[in-house]
């Protein structure tokens, strides 16, 4: 199919600390990243037909695209999985608009200034607590106006009000089940930081990281402690996608191989709303999960694909158990093995048999909800990475699990 | 609904006003009314029984949208739990614990359980284990506001 989608460039601005960037608007760094994304490819701005984000993206489409002077905005997006489940989704809807012929040229695009703008998913916290001061004579029950809120609403005055919180439970149980252990997640986190002092976009590029003090790091969220957190960053990335008849000169033009998004899927298990944020009556069979397994086997059909294919990953580590959760999800381990994988060393590009997140993810290179996991994607199949991995041609990208989710095949040609 | 006609007793605090108030809808609102009356109650669906918390506008089993808040027995086993060590309104005690823990409903009519995300006071976090008996502990916030905290079960510790 020569409208078959592929990515053809990638972009970002700088990433800092978090509420470091006090003199550009978040707005700017997304146009930094787009513009510069664009540019990768060998594409003129004036291309770009369509513009897709994801997680309530403060940057509407219609304003981006009035900003950049597009020619026209043929279709503008964003997904419904929340949050950072719904990096890897917005790329599909991308893909699904070049390849249906709603647009050419698509951008995926995701920026962050939480230091000048709101907190990502602070707004229901700040406006709750707000509302019940110590000195209120009487605490009373508040109206919930939104679905989300009335989801919230029934689980904050028990402090639910942290991602942290919310994915220690299912881990917790994770530990009780099969006896994985605080210290594979710490290797998980020291993994990803080996491979981020090698990226000079790193945040963490010059901050080495020990498994003792991932383990003398402060708690969180029992069992997550500091450093299994991801961190909180200003910045932007963006990615390119456009059909393969495009892609296959703009590669050529480059000296790249083309990139093909092979399968794309988005998956929420039944009754799962919000995760484990929201909902303790996730099945039991999926509790201690990243709840991505049925979501995984679909996109390895759909790719006629298996684990055994993959040469790198790019998993999403918003905490380092979801990782380990993952891994088992998208069957590279069997169930309730995932610590005895990471314990191999299998997660390291020094040799392991699953090298993932070569870039350092949103652990230790940039929390850009997950969209920088899908340009590593890109880059580690075109050679382009901090730690390549000698001819590596399939790669698997991941959004968030234990939210609704969402995941890509990347294969070159 | 009608609120607590007779005045709830003066319980423990063991959480600040600061920590946010339930938020509720129309579907919410008798789950929390009950509480009130530290009642603690399910939605149970009266077409097929199917239990569900938090209340929601139809049965996510049959679809039916006649209900009931059954009242269960405060009893229940501890399905997981984090003890949280970061402040959320920088004036509750840390660590707390937030926990799941799956309700006990024989007797309601319920076909299935549920569980609910609640706290465990009166505990370390050492203290807990997965599986562990756990009952209700209301901590009355105001006139019209208790909310459904658990400790652990004394008796069943004592087996």
């Amino acid at each position: 199919m020569s409208r078959k989608a592929h990515i053809v460039g990638v972009g970002e601005s700088q990433y800092t600390k978090w509420g470091r960037i006090v003199d550009e608007t978040e707005h700017a760094l997304a146009l930094k990243a787009i513009l510069t994304a664009v540019a990768d490819a060998g594409l003129s701005i004036d291309d770009v037909d369509g513009l897709a984000s994801f997680a309530e993206d403060r940057n509407e489409a219609v304003f981006i695209a009035a900003e950049l002077g597009l020619p026209e905005l043929r279709f503008g997006n964003m997904v419904w999985m929340p949050g950072g489940g719904g990096g890897c989704a917005a790329v599909a809807n991308a893909c699904m608009a070049v390849e249906a012929g709603q647009a050419e040229v698509v951008v995926v695009y995701r920026a962050l200034c939480q230091g000048q703008y709101m907190r990502f998913g602070s707004a229901a916290a700040e406006m709750m607590v707000g509302d019940t001061s110590a000195d209120a004579p009487e605490v009373t029950f508040q109206q919930a106006n939104t679905i989300m809120l009335a989801a919230m609403g029934s689980v904050m005055p028990f402090g639910m009000l942290t991602a942290a919180a919310a994915f220690a439970l299912p881990f917790r149980r994770h530990m009780h089940l099969y006896g994985s252990t605080s210290e594979q997640l710490g290797k998980i986190a020291v993994t990803f930081r080996q491979h981020a002092n090698n990226n000079d976009r790193a945040v963490m590029k010059d901050k080495t990281l020990t498994l003792e003090q991932h383990q003398e790091s402060r708690m969180i969220a029992d069992p997550f402690r500091l450093f299994d957190c991801c961190m909180e960053n200003d910045g932007a990335c963006a990615v390119v996608i456009t059909t393969r008849e495009r892609a296959q000169d703009l590669a050529k033009a480059r000296g790249r191989r083309p990139v093909q998004v092979v399968a794309t899927e988005q998956g929420a298990p039944k009754g799962y709303s919000f995760g484990s944020f929201t909902n303790a009556n996730i099945d039991d069979d999926i509790y201690a999960t990243g709840g991505t397994q049925q979501m995984a086997n679909r996109l390895w059909r759909k790719a006629d694909l298996q684990p055994e294919d993959v040469d790198v990953a790019q998993i999403y580590d918003h905490f380092t158990g979801s990782v380990l959760m993952q891994l088992e999800d998208f069957g590279f381990c069997k169930r309730g093995e995932g610590g005895d994988f990471i314990d191999s060393g299998a997660l390291s590009v020094d040799g392991g048999a699953l090298p993932t997140n070569t870039s350092g993810g949103s652990l230790s290179e940039a929390y850009m909800h997950g969209l920088n996991h899908v340009l590593e994607g890109a880059r580690s199949l075109w050679g382009e990475s901090c730690n390549n991995v000698a001819d590596a041609e399939v790669c698997l990208v991941t959004s968030a699990a234990g939210v609704p989710s969402s995941a890509i095949l990347l294969q070159a040609s | 609904m009608s609120r607590a006609k007779n005045p709830t007793p003066e319980t423990e605090r063991w959480f600040p006003n600061s920590m946010p108030a339930p938020m509720v809808d129309h579907h919410t609102l008798p789950f929390w009314e009950a509480c009130s009356e530290h009642r603690l109650t399910v939605q149970r669906c009266t077409a097929c029984n199917h239990a569900q918390h938090p209340p929601a506008p139809i049965c996510s089993a049959c679809r039916g949208n006649d209900f009931e808040q059954a009242e269960v027995s405060g009893k229940g086993t501890l399905y997981t739990y984090t003890a949280v060590h970061q402040p959320i309104t920088y004036e509750e005690k840390l660590p707390f614990i937030i926990a799941v823990v799956e309700l006990d409903v024989s007797g309601t009519g319920c076909a299935n359980s549920v569980r609910m995300m609640t706290n465990i006071v009166d505990a370390d976090d050492g203290d807990l284990r997965i599986g562990q008996a756990v009952v209700i502990a209301w901590e009355k916030v105001s006139d019209s506001v208790s909310i459904p905290r658990f400790k652990l079960d004394g008796l069943s510790l004592q087996q």
